[in-house]
């Protein structure tokens, strides 16, 4: 199962949902939803949102 | 609030009941339910004059989200980006699991109440209502409506 670590580097950066919403060009919504584990991001967003948080995404996404 | 109110479910929800009303309001037939057509065919109309106008007031309000008019898109359908099309996609799954049950009951409902005027009519509306509240419920389990 994909897990992912979103909500706590958000933390750690002080945004909001909304914040990191914009900076990668979703809804937040589609934010809440990945943190939640509702929804797994394609590559191609699971890539955007490590780069907005300038990490690799194995740091963000990880398989448990 | 007004893009939630425009991408309800319920807005196609109220119409689709609105039409089978009027539908079924005309087909009765009788001279006393005349004026009852008209405000039925009033409301309609009133609701559609209604509902143009206020897309055409999110369309100012949101350009980078337009909903269309006559597009063959639905507008409860959420397709701003992967997540939301990923929760329509959700709902769609969920509407055609609630078909491929209903349709077939449905059918044998209509065949042996044929008998009942109308029941064809109400049957149809039963069918549709169900389609609006599978994909709202749907919605709501992902706490996007």
């Amino acid at each position: 199962m994909l897990e992912n670590r979103v909500r706590e580097l958000r933390a750690r950066f002080r945004w909001t949902q909304d914040d990191l919403a914009k900076k990668i060009g979703v809804t937040r919504q589609t934010i809440g939803l990945i943190e939640k584990g509702d929804y797994a991001p394609s590559v191609a967003l699971a890539l955007k949102i490590a780069k907005a948080f300038e990490v690799q995404v194995e740091e963000v996404f990880y398989l448990k | 609030m007004l893009p939630k109110i425009l991408r309800s479910p319920f807005i196609p929800m109220f119409s689709y009941l609105l039409i089978l009303g009027f539908l079924f309001i005309s087909m009765i037939g009788s001279e006393n339910n005349q004026s009852l057509v008209r405000v039925c065919l009033l409301i309609l109309m009133a609701f559609t004059l209604v509902w143009v106008s206020l897309i055409q007031l999110n369309n100012r309000k949101y350009p980078e989200s337009k909903i269309k008019y006559l597009g063959a898109i639905p507008p409860e359908f959420r397709e701003m980006d992967e997540g939301q099309q990923w929760v329509t996609y959700k709902a769609c799954r969920s509407v055609y699991i609630y078909y491929s049950y209903a349709l077939p009951l449905i059918v044998g409902l209509c065949f042996a109440l044929s008998n009942i005027k109308f029941m064809t009519l109400l049957l149809l509306g039963v069918l549709g209502i169900g389609q609006y509240i599978i994909y709202w419920l749907s919605i709501r389990k992902f706490k996007q409506f």
